[in-house]
């Protein structure tokens, strides 16, 4: 185990109905709202009019910028930061998924300091140093990404077709509304796509940290568990007020730091699904459904005693050789993605090998250091493009 | 599921030898730290001693208040606070376990909002707000009652036999230094009360609260088997550090928010333990030992079946059938663990006998009830508790 700080600042307001207090919450907060949306869903499903309405109850102004994209542009979001300064905007609502909600931080970030939110991103050439961001009220309408109560956001710089994280405590929501309500309406291919994501953030620290977190590992088995149960269930009734719910708190842990403090571990899967999102603008659970079980195939015989316990812990697999119980958990998680008709290749999703060697070659740039990705295997060059390779062929 | 807020407003400061961070932390907040630890410090006085050297390292001015009770009581709070004040503290430094913890935020509420820290427990007659705290830095030097990272403290008053709650979230510690190392020298009986005590938190809402709250019961399960798993390992070798560090992160987590909100419920076998060691002063997990078995089959054994039966199932590798039979089976599992960390007691065991009983109902009766009787899974009247109060007497 690796020394650690843990704070979790997030005020989670949880429960069906509790989008309700929006109003208040943004009233304990400031007096002029910039919402961030994303270009369609809120506005359609009737949500961003009742936030404004809550909003104006409460007597605090607002601002509507309903423009970001999937994969949010680094452009996009300091052209909402302008828009934030210069009208006067005191606090963010992010209403929506995890695009609008890590845009929320990129433009939190950008619209008090002047400066570009690439300036901020962690990538080759280093990056500044967040000094303040505007509060940021999440309200999440996807059960994915987490970032409703994490300090990370991935944007996206189309010209260069780089996708980079950027991480400041700053940037941590101060409130998050955890409503499942607005969860009912998302379709099933939205659905499914945010469980592999949530499992993901719980995954990849879980595989390749230390060995030795008892607590967190308890921790970490228990939350992908109630996405192996719910999910399927969401997946196939997207009307299960139930399912969604605990579908939601699940996504919200995940990356607060109480599962993964102390693990360490580096972060393959998002590295690798992060550039072929940046080529092909696949949805981010479709990639790392792919990516993820060719991870574990190319690994599992470094780190067995890993496999074998979240085989255990999470699929019931009895006890023997540590090699075949770390195949039978990793046969048992396609198993599950095949339930949520996640069990995927890349042909699946249109992408061929033209732009393996690119691709590779981003993951060392921006994720490594040039010629290496250290994980418990290293990963050079070739061997990324061998997962890549994987990933054509079925699981 | 009940509709929830939740905070965690601890900053947790985690691992062997964090104990060095603590004069950086206490720059944060200002300049005079008042410790608060025990009359009896014993073992404690190393780490007391090196706190202070920490401190004033870190041009930090230090005065100590050593004189807290196990079961703190409040008129040794509320002098505590007279001290903070006159000798002009901004910060408290809490070195110790639960008492030393929950006096802190006994003394942080009275200091700062001028009144003794009994007008703000809960108990009829009403109670008076919090509304300022003096911050806290706790360094727990148990895994137990997880104080160091929430806003409750058990306060006792010794005239009145009562034991009550101050809770408010302006007094949970603003950081929490976890440093396992010094938990290695506490001696095998602490430990053993200590691993109950967190059991006991744990299973409070997991058995009375609402049972669809399926991310908090796997939250709390996992807390369950780590105590379940190194809790003999921690008491039969002290020395092992890797138990102490899962015990002592369990511990947090196992009073926190994080893995009640939501269900609700009460905290029927706290209540019963208070009423007991409200008058005859055991240590707190030792009671818990005692009345937590007899709990399980005098009250959720026929009310709440299926959630001894996931425990069953969840934390015993039971395999599950007929729900009664499980639940059975499950206290009996149970009841077999206790065993192992040598916790398999009667009331005999701590030399209580019958006495009191009918004045420890009445007090749960008042305190925790409606004045008629206690609400938990099913109303329990002044008859029912005595009963279970009877059982705690005869073997498990």
């Amino acid at each position: 185990m690796q020394n650690f700080r843990l704070s979790i600042p997030t005020t989670m307001v949880v429960g069906p109905g509790q989008f309700s207090t929006l109003g208040e919450e943004a009233a304990a907060i400031g007096k002029k709202v910039l919402v961030v949306t994303g270009r369609s869903s809120a506005r359609r499903t009737g949500l961003l009019d009742r936030a404004v309405d809550l909003l104006n109850e409460a007597g605090v102004e607002s601002v509507v910028f309903g423009e970001i994209e999937p994969n949010p542009r680094h452009t996009t979001c300091d052209r909402a930061a302008e828009i934030a300064r210069a009208e006067g905007c005191d606090v963010i609502v992010a209403l929506g998924g995890g695009s609008p909600m890590d845009a929320a931080k990129a433009i939190a970030a950008s619209a008090v300091t002047g400066r570009s939110c690439w300036d901020f991103v962690n990538r080759v050439g280093g990056r500044a140093e967040i000094s303040g961001a505007l509060p940021i009220i999440a309200v999440p309408t996807t059960a994915a990404t987490g970032s409703e109560a994490d300090a990370g956001a991935v944007i996206t710089n189309w010209e260069t077709n780089e996708k980079c994280p950027m991480f400041s405590l700053l940037t941590i929501p101060a409130v998050a509304i955890l409503d499942p309500e607005l969860h009912l309406s998302l379709p099933p291919d939205v659905t499914a796509d945010g469980c592999v994501d949530i499992l993901s953030h719980y995954l990849e620290s879980y595989l390749a940290g230390e060995g030795d977190c008892g607590v967190q590992d308890r921790i970490t088995e228990g939350l992908m568990n109630v996405v192996f149960e719910w999910g399927p269930v969401a997946y196939r009734d997207g009307s299960n007020l139930r399912a969604r719910r605990e579908l939601q708190y699940a996504s919200t842990w995940a990356l607060t730091g109480l599962p993964n403090k102390g693990r360490g571990g580096a972060w393959p899967m998002h590295a690798i699904e992060h550039a072929l999102s940046g080529h092909y603008d696949i949805a981010h659970g479709r990639g790392l459904a792919i990516v993820i079980p060719r991870i574990m195939r190319f690994v599992h015989e470094a780190v067995p005693n890993r496999y074998a316990q979240f085989g255990t812990r999470c699929f019931g697999i009895p006890q023997g050789n540590q090699n075949s119980m770390a195949k039978a958990a990793i046969d048992a998680f396609v198993t599950w993605l095949e339930s949520l008709d996640r069990n995927l290749t890349l042909g699946d999703v249109g992408i061929g090998e033209e732009k393996f060697e690119v691709m590779a070659e981003d993951v060392l740039r921006n994720y490594g250091d040039g010629r290496k990705f250290d994980y418990v295997v290293e990963l050079d060059k070739k061997a990324i493009i061998e997962i890549l390779g994987m990933c054509r062929k079925p699981n | 599921m009940i509709n929830f807020q939740l905070s965690l407003p601890t900053r947790i400061v985690f691992g062997p030898g964090r104990l060095d961070a603590l004069g950086d932390i206490a720059a944060e907040f200002g300049s005079r730290a008042l410790i608060v630890s025990y009359a009896q410090p014993g073992p404690l006085k190393a780490t007391i001693s090196k706190a202070r050297e920490l401190l004033r390292a870190a041009g930090i001015e230090v005065v100590c208040y050593e004189a807290i009770e196990p079961n703190p009581h409040h008129d040794t709070c509320d002098s505590g606070a007279e001290l903070l004040r006159e000798s002009g503290c901004d910060m408290i430094v809490a070195i110790g376990g639960g008492s030393a913890i929950d006096a802190s935020k006994a003394i942080s509420a009275a200091a700062a909002n001028d009144k003794s820290c009994w007008e703000f427990c809960r108990r009829p007659g009403g109670l008076a707000p919090i509304e300022a705290a003096v911050p806290i830095i706790a360094i727990p030097t148990t895994a137990a009652t997880g104080s160091e990272a929430n806003g409750e403290a058990v306060i006792s008053n010794p005239h009145t036999h009562e034991k009550c709650v101050l809770a408010s979230s302006l007094v949970a510690p603003r950081v929490a230094v976890c440093d396992p190392k010094l938990h290695l020298s506490i001696p095998r009986e602490a430990t053993a009360d200590g691993c109950v005590d967190i059991i006991s938190h744990c299973l409070e809402s997991y058995l009375s609260g609402e049972n669809d709250c399926a991310l908090q019961d796997r939250l709390t399960e996992g807390v369950m088997n780590t105590v379940f798993e190194w809790g003999p390992v921690a008491v039969e070798d002290g020395g092992n550090l890797r138990a102490r560090r899962e015990l002592q992160y369990a511990s947090l987590w196992g009073i926190s928010d994080l893995i009640h909100s939501g269900r609700g419920g009460s905290w029927l076998m706290h209540n019963i333990e208070h009423a007991i060691s409200g008058h005859y002063d055991i240590p707190h997990g030792r009671g818990m030992a005692i009345v937590i078995p007899r709990v399980l089959r005098e009250v959720f054994l026929e009310n709440a079946p299926e959630r001894l039966a996931q425990l069953g199932k969840r934390c015993f590798g039971l395999q599950g059938g007929e729900v009664r039979e499980s639940a059975s089976e499950a206290v009996r599992a149970f009841v077999g663990w206790l065993g192992g960390v040598g916790r398999d007691l009667s009331l005999g065991d701590v030399g209580i006998g019958d006495e009191q009983f009918e004045a420890m109902a009445e007090d749960i009766i008042r305190n925790d009830g409606d004045g008629r009787c206690y609400h938990s899974v099913v109303k329990l009247d002044r008859a029912a508790l005595v009963r279970i109060l009877e059982a705690c007497l005869r073997r498990n």
